[in-house]
């Protein structure tokens, strides 16, 4: 496998009435082509803003600091994304990265035909006249299992059913043959049925296209099934990260083991849930220290709440940032 | 096609159903109203120096149809508005269709171009306001659109006049010359009247504008927050085609549906501007007939066809967005 | 959209409890006390209304006919001083005008200042009578030795235009609240049996708001205010004008009690207060009302400027209220003559405190929306 995409010190801050507020704080990863990676965290931990960087999509108030480096590794060549002007994204932008967001009747624009989105973006990317664009969405539109596909493509985002949507949604993200795929919680909207058959079908076409998948979620049962690796976030932080069958049998930072014990046991239904205590700090109050010190069962005074823990090898791969680690590896 | 006809005449049957109650709110307001046509006529006359007694009122009543049933003569009434047969006015006697003739045309037209006007001058302003993000453009607009709420048009009217008075020493009032006051219409007509025209255009459009800019910037900041912006930027649809094919063609609808009521408030503006610029068109002649005359017969007419204007715009706009709102279109042709 | 940007600034845990149990009005509240704009509006309004409550006080003589100063007529606006080539004076003073016309002045009157004739401004003399929320009185705030003094100069009646400004602000007001309170009423029984009970009984009246308001209203009240009969007294014009008023008001207030209450009643905490066994005039007087109350609230603000102008429009083309009752249009009839906007731009005076009337309304209005859209903190 050859490297995609390299994410360094990913820094993002919002321009407020109430200040600057943080979202991203130095968040580092790496994704291999054709390697699907779950991003996972509770709401407002700032995942979306980091999949949303990686096209600076973010609203204008967005402040990314001077460290941050986003480089996408492409056949021809490397892109820094940050020195990017608005002018050259669309070279990214539904280009090399297609993205799928988490409603799908939302992320069409209402008035205007399936279709007609479907056809624009090819023009934009491809060198491709209308007429052959038509054809390609049609195709694309039967690929993702959408029958009667030529008269689907005329019509619009509201004449569809919920998972005829996210499937649409789908066959337009990968029309262009993207190198990298965003996936911000595709299948939360759906039913729990039309979830497995969408999921499926992500797989099945990751496998044919071998791109990159970014899979954003607060579901560890849909990371377990798709994921090769996971990261978790907390709070505009990486806390964990490693090869998902580590991270879910081996949770080593708190906030993970708690994220894990919050979901049921189905051959155990009579254990109560146990959830993680206490709510999600406002960003504008970010603790010092380890973000989650303020939840932490296995808090240190002194310790947690003044230095920012670094990350620290579980295994191979695998890594925590989490002081009762660092410990361990001092005293190694 | 079939469908959308359907679609077509049973807004159209609307439209109609709305006039007839219109008519009737009017109808009833105009008879609310102490005395009769007869009795004013006749008063009228004796203010000539003719004696009136009460047999003549009743003769004169009799003549007008007034000692039929109320239903009646609204029907009568309702039926011949119609046919834009409006009887004849109280006092002049003569026709109504007659004397308000062009005068009418001549104010929906200077309405209808104001509200053409504010929203040429709002559509790219609002839409500017909305997508940036300085701070002293958007309060200085919205200062402005303030003022144009507040500074009624009858004061802008009246500062116009001051000015162009301690200027020029012209008042800048009438639509015509005088010499063209009563010409026929001709080139050097047309001209005179479109270089006196701007005037009330300009104080009508004044707090149109004002109005139809908060409502483009309101809608246009509605649209832009939406994920199907976002959705489209992320696949590469960047610049103009991003503003224009996506907020800015979704905000329309709301626009569109929003012109009838705009028109509505121009009307309501329309007498007061006219009688301080003194035009001879619609607006005035209304507050002529009821300031001077009690004439409620035309008051009525008046009123009716103002409404009926509305109402028409009302139905155009309905079919416009039927044919450019996707949503729409499908629930009727289905 | 942005899961950070969404939170807001509540600082120890019992603020964010009392974040989270506070009430519509008290959250609205926090929300409009942080715009300037709405905040200077609140400030300038409260000293108009003030001072238009209080106008019998605060200026010096009667506005109508009876205060006239028949030695002043069209006077311009007199400054008071505190020096002059004949020296300081602690006391500032305005000069004594007189009025002559004869031959020499080709028999027209002619005003001329005797600057050595001097009158000081005295603090709370005896001037007419008034009668302040049942109080009477007879002192006023200002006023001179003697003679009267002008500060916003007279009309052509020899009356206080400043005098008479701060009447028409209070007449403003008061035209203003009725109206208000007028529309208020029929839009709550319209609009909320139109809301409460739904079905057909909400499409007829759903119908007969929507032709009423496509009816443009200001010609319709013209119509029904010109067939006043003339001798109907000042008073009687005034409230039934105010009355009219309250009729333009109505639909789109109505409409807005309806929405209010069609959406709330479909909510679930109704359907569980129905499941509690709650009565429906509970439910509507603790659950209904209270949802919505602060929301109407801004709607009477924002709606209050527009009543104030309509009334200003009527009364300028003189269809509306007639002297002696005071009113920014009743002042301005007289402005449209050439010879006015020449010579005595002074009129004009009372409109600066009209457009700041009702702008500070707008201002007012327009804050109090923006609080109370409880979407307004993340939609930006």
């Amino acid at each position: 496998m050859s490297r995609l995409l390299d994410v360094e010190n990913l820094t993002l801050q919002f321009d407020t009435d109430e200040g600057r507020i943080t979202a991203v704080d130095d968040v580092s990863f790496s994704l291999e082509a054709g390697e699907v990676m779950g991003l996972v965290g509770e709401s407002g931990s700032g995942k979306s803003v980091t999949a949303k960087s990686l096209m600076k999509l973010n609203p204008s108030n967005a402040v990314y600091s001077e460290e941050t480096k986003v480089s996408l590794h492409l056949e021809t060549g490397s892109v820094d994304v940050m020195s990017l002007k608005s002018n050259e994204m669309q070279v990214i932008r539904g280009g090399a990265i297609s993205m799928i967001f988490q409603e799908p009747m939302a992320s069409f624009a209402p008035a205007i035909s399936i279709g007609d989105q479907m056809v624009e973006q090819l023009l934009i990317h491809t060198d491709m006249k209308s007429k052959r664009a038509k054809e390609v969405s049609i195709e694309m539109l039967a690929r993702v299992g959408i029958s009667d596909a030529g008269t689907r493509f005329k019509q619009f985002a509201f004449e569809l059913s919920g998972g005829m949507r996210q499937r649409a949604m789908i066959a337009m993200a990968l029309s262009t043959k993207p190198k990298l795929l965003i996936a911000d919680e595709p299948t939360t909207a759906l039913d729990v049925t039309i979830q497995a058959q969408v999921i499926d079908l992500m797989k099945d076409l990751v496998d044919e296209f071998g791109m990159g998948i970014i899979f954003i979620t607060h579901d560890l049962g849909v990371i377990a099934q798709t994921a090769d690796k996971v990261a978790v976030m907390y709070l505009g932080r990486l806390i964990e990260q490693g090869p998902v069958r580590d991270v879910l049998r081996n949770p080593s930072h708190p906030y993970t083991r708690g994220l894990l014990d919050a979901l049921p046991d189905l051959d155990d239904l009579d254990t109560p849930l146990s959830p993680v205590p206490g709510d999600i700090p406002s960003p504008l109050e970010r603790p010092p220290g380890c973000v989650f010190n303020t939840r932490c069962s296995q808090f240190i005074e002194g310790r947690c709440n003044v230095d920012i823990p670094k990350f620290s090898a579980i295994s191979e791969n695998h890594q925590a940032a989490c002081h009762l680690h660092t410990q361990a590896g001092d005293q190694k | 096609m079939l469908q959308f006809a359907r679609f077509a005449l049973i807004r159209a049957l609307l439209a109609i159903f709305t006039l007839i109650m219109v008519s009737f709110i009017v109808f009833s307001l105009m008879e609310l109203v102490p005395g009769d046509c007869a009795e004013r006529y006749l008063a009228f006359k004796n203010t000539q120096g003719m004696g009136i007694s009460i047999a003549d009122i009743e003769a004169e009543r009799i003549r007008l149809g007034l000692d039929k049933p109320y239903v009646t003569r609204w029907v009568n009434w309702i039926y011949n508005a119609f046919q834009g047969d409006f009887g004849d006015s109280c006092i002049l006697r003569v026709n109504i269709s007659q004397l308000l003739g062009q005068k009418f045309w001549i104010s929906l037209g200077i309405c209808l171009t104001s509200l053409l006007v504010a929203y040429v001058i709002a559509i790219p302003v609002g839409i500017i306001s909305a997508t940036s993000n300085n701070a002293t453009l958007n309060n200085s607009l919205r200062f402005v659109s303030y003022l144009g709420l507040a500074m009624p048009n009858f004061l802008l009217a009246l500062m116009i006049m001051l000015f162009s008075t301690v200027f020029f020493g012209d008042t800048l009032t009438g639509l015509f010359s005088k010499e063209f006051r009563d010409a026929a219409w001709s080139y050097e007509r047309a001209k005179d009247f479109l270089s006196r025209a701007w005037l009330p255009v300009f104080i009508l459009g004044w707090s149109a504008t004002a109005f139809a800019i908060q409502t483009v910037r309101a809608l246009m900041s509605d649209e832009i927050g939406k994920l199907y912006v976002t959705a489209a930027a992320a696949r590469g649809v960047t610049g103009r085609r991003l503003l224009w094919r996506y907020p800015a063609r979704h905000a329309l609808g709301p626009i569109i549906n929003s012109l009838g009521f705009d028109l509505n408030r121009i009307f309501n503006e329309l007498p007061i501007v006219a009688l301080i610029l003194t035009l001879t068109e619609a607006g005035s002649l209304l507050l002529e007939s009821l300031a001077r005359s009690n004439d409620q017969q035309l008051a009525g007419a008046i009123i009716f066809m103002l409404t009926a204007s509305i109402v028409g715009l009302n139905f155009v706009t309905d079919i416009i967005l039927a044919l450019t709102d996707p949503r729409v279109r499908r629930s009727i042709v289905g | 959209m942005t899961e950070a940007t969404s939170i807001d600034a509540v600082t120890d845990q019992s603020l964010k409890e009392a974040y989270f149990t506070a009430g519509q009005g008290q959250l609205i509240w926090t929300r409009f006390k942080k715009q300037k704009a709405a905040m200077v509006g609140v400030l300038v309004l409260v000293i108009l209304i003030l001072s238009g409550l209080f106008a019998p006080f605060l200026t010096p003589y009667n506005p109508t006919i009876a205060g006239r100063d028949a030695d002043y007529q069209n006077g311009a606006p007199q400054i008071p001083k505190f020096w002059d080539e004949n020296g300081f004076s602690v006391r500032p003073f305005i000069y004594t005008p007189s009025r002559e016309r004869s031959a020499s002045t080709n028999f027209r009157w002619v005003t001329t200042v005797d600057r050595d004739a001097r009158r000081y401004v005295v603090f709370f003399p005896k001037g007419h009578d008034y009668k302040l929320f049942g109080i009477n009185g007879s002192r006023h705030l200002f006023g001179v030795d003697q003679g009267q003094m002008h500060l916003f100069g007279t009309d052509n009646g020899g009356k206080d235009i400043y005098s008479r400004t701060f009447h028409a602000i209070n007449t403003s007001l008061a035209v203003g609240t009725i109206g208000v309170f007028i529309a208020f009423v029929m839009a709550l029984v319209i609009g909320g049996v139109s809301g409460y009970y739904g079905g057909w009984i909400d499409s007829v009246l759903q119908m007969i708001t929507d032709a009423v308001r496509t009816i443009p209203a200001i010609p319709l009240f013209m119509a029904l205010s010109a067939f006043i009969p003339p001798e109907w007294s000042a008073e009687t014009r005034f409230l039934f004008i105010s009355m009219i008023l309250g009729f333009i008001g109505w639909p789109t207030l109505a409409r807005r009690v309806r929405t209010h209450l069609l959406t709330e009643r479909n909510q679930e905490y109704v359907l569980a207060a129905q499941l509690c066994g709650a009565s429906a005039g509970h439910i509507i007087r603790k659950h209904l009302l209270p949802s919505f109350t602060s929301y109407i609230i801004v709607d009477l603000v924002i709606s209050f400027p527009y009543m104030v102008l309509s009334e200003t429009a009527l009364s300028f083309v003189g269809l509306g209220l007639k002297d002696p009752v005071n009113s920014l249009g009743v002042l301005l009839q007289s402005v449209t003559s050439a010879d006015v906007l020449l010579n005595y731009q002074w009129y004009f005076i009372p409109v600066i405190f009209f457009v700041t009337l009702v702008l500070a309304f707008v201002f007012v209005g327009d804050g109090l929306r923006d609080a109370a859209d409880p979407y307004a903190d993340t939609k930006k």
